[in-house]
């Protein structure tokens, strides 16, 4: 193959400055801590219930983001109704805000006596201030992922396929089942990959409506800036290195079962 | 089973479509929507369909009115012109798929679908290919998929759009032969849509001209061919000469002649435009007074046939002549020859006829498609 050499020598190089050397500063600083210090700093009650909490709420926030964000890249695709560019840049927002500014306009508005939490607090529903909170922020800046990786490949689904459906006997939930569904499925994964990636990694739009009590709605990232503040270096690359690890191993699941489902389109 | 088309009228928007179209089909028959893009052949047959809803008139499957019936039970086997194969499934799959979605009680056991898949791979030449994905077959082979699949539902009537559009010359030519045995031995009533009116005239048992959202003629391929009834079918079908010439009492002036010609049944009185191919005028000597006076601007040839650019005295107009292979003994034609021409078969058309193209809504840049996707934003 001609110019594998160079270009897989530049592509190495440019991963291993950008990404490998400084993930391996971390792997490298936790690593003074000894195996036996490391495993007693990540089984320590107050790091599990970050860890639990950052991955529990991004998950969940993303698989809200992959119906939602699914129904709202549909709606965009196949209507037309006014203001559509409109909202169509709205999407985006999430994308292009300081992550401080989303997270403190949810607060006020979910605060008890936001517009909208003072509406759910007549309910009984606290949310800011309690993993409930992190998990409207996390789906709020995950949004865009879902909707701009979906909204093109069902933009591609041709309305052939569709009538080729009808015209067979489908009813219409049988061709949103079993024509659209698996066309759409693999991007699906990719936006929800994506958009549960950023979730865990969120910091600044969380903080602010988490309230941060330990035990209940501290994340991972604020953790590991308390155990910095502390000057507890070494406690903080050990659950930095943590969550490395078990970003890495997520991703690479979903990629391999992307890799599946691809195969067999 | 046979169709019946009653006062069938669709709008996009401003542009319309089909002008009350009416047309009977018979059973078994296999039928030809020919016409250029824009003149309401694919709008008709998704009409058929159910695909698209119609502004007006009745379209019957045999004593069932279908017109209010949704695609689903209409039970029409469709065939697109890019397959729309299912990508994700088997070929297997994709011709199980109109049993596989029926409810329940309806639905045939495996055994059944199975028997019935492997029958219909049979017939369309693809056996052993069920495990395949639409991605790893040629586009002839989806063609013959996104066939059977139609078939699996032992449809009331098959629609093919442009079923050998997106294929290449050769594949074309196997598949309209191919199709055409398919048809003779399952009899299901087809009707398929195709531009290129040498598909339609080899393929179908009549043809169905349409122009700009009426039908110009329906006939068999000799009736089309030997006695089109409009200029449009004349044009559509090969490059006629268009003669200007009068009609009095009867007798057939062409301007520019002295002595008249026959003129064939009731034709009608006044200007007229005398509609004739280049294979029907024939060279004739100077005796002949009803004959037309030129000089040969071009020849070319080709094969066993001789094309003459011929410039007419009396217009100007340069006319084209075919003759058959020129024998070496006969006069050879040369540019600057002065020539007698008449035409020996002929149809005559009013002259200054207003046309459908006066009428609004009509963009000739776009396509039908495109009036279809405006219409529904």
């Amino acid at each position: 193959m001609p110019g594998l050499t160079p270009t897989l020598g530049f592509t190495l190089f440019y991963l291993g400055l950008i990404v490998l050397i400084p993930l391996a500063g971390v792997f490298f600083k936790a690593s003074g801590l000894g195996f036996a210090g490391l495993w007693k700093v990540i089984t320590s009650e107050r790091v599990l219930a970050a860890l639990s909490l950052s991955f529990g709420a991004a998950a969940i926030a993303a698989v809200l983001n992959a119906v939602f964000g699914t129904i709202v890249a549909w709606v965009f695709v196949r209507y037309e109704f006014p203001g559509k560019r409109l909202f169509d840049a709205f999407i985006d927002l999430p994308f292009a805000l300081p992550t401080a500014v989303a997270g403190i306009a949810l607060t006020a508005l979910y605060s008890e006596n936001g517009w909208i939490g003072s509406v759910l607090a007549h309910a009984g529903i606290k949310v800011a201030y309690t993993p409930l909170g992190i998990i409207v922020a996390m789906t709020f800046i995950g949004l865009p992922f879902v909707v701009r990786t979906v909204e093109p490949v069902l933009r591609e689904v041709e309305r052939d396929l569709e009538e080729a459906a009808a015209t067979l006997g489908a009813r219409r939930w049988q061709t949103v089942l079993r024509v659209i569904a698996p066309a759409v499925f693999p991007s699906l994964v990719t936006g929800f990959a994506l958009s549960f990636a950023r979730a865990v990694g969120e910091y600044g739009s969380v903080i602010f409506i988490a309230g941060n009590f330990p035990m209940v709605s501290e994340i991972a990232p604020l953790l590991i800036i308390i155990k910095l503040e502390e000057f507890d270096y070494k406690g903080a690359t050990a659950v930095a290195a943590t969550m490395l690890v078990l970003s890495f191993l997520l991703l690479l699941t979903i990629n391999l079962l992307q890799a599946w489902v691809r195969r067999r389109v | 089973m046979d169709i019946q088309i009653r006062g069938v009228q669709k709008h996009y928007g401003s542009f319309h479509a089909l002008r009350g179209i009416d047309l009977d089909i018979a059973s078994g028959e296999l039928l030809a929507l020919l016409g250029p893009s824009g003149s309401g052949k694919t709008t008709l047959l998704r009409a058929i369909a159910g695909l698209e809803p119609l502004d007006g008139g009745q379209v019957k499957f045999g004593d069932i009115d279908a017109t209010g019936l949704s695609v689903q039970e209409r039970k029409v086997g469709f065939v697109f012109q890019q397959y729309a194969l299912f990508k994700h499934m088997t070929v297997f799959d994709n011709i199980a798929f109109g049993l596989n979605v029926r409810p329940k009680k309806e639905r045939p056991d495996t055994v059944t679908i199975n028997k019935r898949v492997r029958e219909l791979l049979e017939l369309v030449q693809l056996g052993g290919l069920e495990k395949r994905y639409p991605a790893q077959l040629s586009g002839g082979q989806k063609q013959r998929v996104a066939l059977a699949r139609a078939l699996a539902i032992e449809p009331r009537v098959l629609l093919l759009d442009e079923p050998f559009g997106a294929l290449d010359a050769k594949v074309r030519k196997d598949l309209r032969r191919w199709l055409r045995s398919l048809h003779r031995e399952t009899g299901y009533t087809t009707i398929f849509v195709t531009h290129d009116q040498e598909e339609a005239l080899e393929l179908a048992d009549r043809v169905v001209v349409m122009n700009r959202g009426v039908i110009e003629q329906v006939g068999t391929t000799d009736e089309v061919w030997d006695a089109p009834s409009t200029p449009f079918v004349y044009d559509f079908l090969g490059t006629p000469n268009v003669l200007p010439a009068r009609v009095e009492r009867g007798a057939l002036l062409l301007n520019g002649a002295t002595a008249t010609l026959a003129t064939a049944g009731a034709a009608p009185e006044g200007p007229v435009n005398v509609y004739t191919r280049p294979n029907e005028l024939r060279v004739v000597g100077d005796d002949d007074a009803s004959a037309l006076t030129g000089k040969i601007v071009e020849t070319q040839r080709t094969g066993l046939l001789l094309r003459l650019g011929v410039k007419l005295l009396s217009s100007g107009d340069v006319i084209e002549i075919e003759l058959p292979h020129p024998d070496p003994d006969v006069q050879r034609w040369q540019i600057g020859d002065g020539i007698r021409v008449r035409p020996s078969r002929y149809s005559l058309f009013p002259r200054a006829v207003a046309t459908a193209a006066d009428e609004s809504g009509y963009d000739p840049t776009l396509t039908v498609t495109e009036h279809r996707e405006r219409s529904r934003t």
